[in-house]
């Protein structure tokens, strides 16, 4: 049996206040499907597939619905009423501790004074963004088929909804991540319960393995050609999903994200039909379509 | 097939189905902005910034490290502009991984607690040399990655005139005050500065 991971207690286990761990919503169930002789997919669930000239991986953040973000915004509250109960127990031993000082005999010796807590308010309270909890890790191990000729594929199942391509990164156990995000501009698609969408192809040899100039250690990697590529017919699917049902990605633009896993920092590279870029902002090209 | 081949040749195609570019109308993404919020500084504030000294001559050593110590300008960009786009390119550059944090470091005793010990003196060892060093290259990547998407040129600087009005961030950093100091005083750069030499480039 596959063992579904919430994306949740993946992001909790790397950035969550331990307070708030127990209780977090599950905002994504996700799985890669195992090269297995036969495959079974589950109607409910919807699925992203990925091709490749090499093994790569890439990062999905959810796009939240709006009872996602509901959800998120009452977990947020939640944590914001707890962490202000501490502040209000922390605001009177503070106050108590100014008291004994203002009465003590003078000369007499005083325990430092703690330092004065801040209120937790809505505007400055730190806390996990919803995109952290609502992460999907494809590759680069956990390939559904490796080709002949080098083409991998993968195969991951996820909860129904729409996804942001955050980048061509893979997060580690230990909450750090390798990789690129693609924090200054990206895509999104839907992905429907019962159907395979198809991301198309990352020719990563060709994107990935571009050599910094000599004598430039600081020198950024620009993706200047297409990072995807639609499959087409020419790449035939795999025979085992013979029977499923496969579309296309529809990509539209979404906009720039924090760079959340402290990576080198990129941007989806321009796709006609559906985004370019002027300077930094990002034209959305199926405004017209 | 799986052909890799024609995986290559599809490189070249597009995806959508609309390729008459010539009928495409501007539509910026309203999220093309800031993650990190609007900059509430303005052109006003650029008048307590003092410009730094840029002009130097040259000993003909310094362009070999002008990866490393360089300022942005463009041309008809005024300071409240120039200060956003830097800040918000700080904001991608900060707090970064070194690349090594998660690196297991090769001892034969492992197995043992004077081993562990060993492996944990040579991680904490390279964390603060290479991991320091890995930040501050990460850092002056994804500086120079932003502000190039922004359009901004890149000039060299002697590291003399840089360290004036720049910092590093390794595994410590600026405090908040010194960075927007230090930041607005680049964003003064990037907007009226007059900076020699030629544009670097990316």
């Amino acid at each position: 049996m596959r063992k579904l991971l919430p994306s949740a207690l993946i992001a909790l286990s790397l950035a969550l206040p331990a307070a708030a761990k127990d209780k977090a919503p599950i905002f994504v169930e996700t799985a890669a499907v195992k090269d297995k002789p036969a495959v079974a997919l589950n109607s409910t669930k919807a699925y992203v597939m990925l091709r490749a000239d090499m093994a790569v991986p890439l990062y999905l953040m959810k796009v939240p619905t709006a009872e996602d973000q509901a959800t998120y915004d009452k977990f947020r509250a939640d944590a914001l009423a707890k962490a202000h109960g501490k502040y209000v127990k922390k605001q009177a031993e503070y106050d108590a501790a100014v008291k004994d000082r203002a009465s003590a005999p003078k000369g007499s010796a005083l325990p430092p004074l703690p330092d004065k807590p801040i209120e937790p308010t809505d505007a400055n309270f730190q806390f996990t963004p919803f995109p952290l909890l609502a992460g999907v890790s494809i590759g680069p191990i956990n390939r559904f088929a490796k080709a002949d000729g080098g083409l991998s594929t993968y195969l991951q199942e996820l909860t129904p909804g729409e996804y942001r391509i955050y980048g061509p990164l893979a997060t580690v156990p230990n909450g750090g991540a390798t990789g690129s995000c693609f924090c200054m501009g990206s895509v999104a698609f839907t992905a429907k319960a019962g159907e395979i969408v198809d991301l198309g192809v990352i020719a990563a040899k060709a994107n990935l393995s571009v050599k910094r100039p000599e004598g430039d250690s600081s020198a950024p990697v620009i993706l200047d050609g297409p990072f995807l590529v639609p499959a087409g017919t020419s790449v035939a699917i795999d025979p085992r999903l013979n029977g499923a049902h496969v579309v296309p990605a529809r990509f539209r633009p979404v906009g720039k994200l924090p760079n959340y896993f402290g990576l080198p920092i990129n941007r989806m590279p321009a796709i006609p039909g559906v985004m370019r870029y002027d300077r930094d902002r990002i034209v959305d090209l199926t405004a017209a379509n | 097939m799986h052909d890799l081949a024609a995986v290559a040749v599809m490189v070249a195609l597009p995806f959508g189905s609309a390729p008459a570019a010539a009928q495409e109308k501007t539509v910026y993404l309203v999220d093309s902005a800031s993650p990190f919020g609007a900059s509430t500084v303005t052109n006003a504030d650029a008048q307590s910034v003092t410009m730094p000294k840029l002009d130097y001559t040259s000993d003909g050593t310094e362009a070999a490290d002008f990866d490393k110590y360089y300022a942005f300008h463009r041309a008809d960009t005024d300071f409240a502009t120039a200060y956003g786009d830097i800040a918000e390119c700080d904001n991608y550059a900060r707090g970064l991984q070194s690349g090594i944090g998660d690196m297991q470091v090769p001892y034969p005793y492992t197995g043992t607690m004077a081993g562990a010990i060993g492996g944990a003196i040579g991680s904490a060892v390279a964390m603060a040399i290479f991991g320091s060093a890995e930040k501050r290259r990460l850092r002056r990547i994804n500086m120079r990655t932003c502000m190039n998407f922004k359009g901004y040129d890149r000039y060299g600087l002697p590291r003399a005139l840089w360290g004036d009005f720049n910092f590093e961030e390794g595994l410590s950093g600026v405090n908040e005050e010194k960075r927007q100091h230090y930041l607005k005083q680049q964003a003064l750069v990037a907007s009226s500065g007059k900076l020699q030499g030629k544009v670097l480039g990316l």
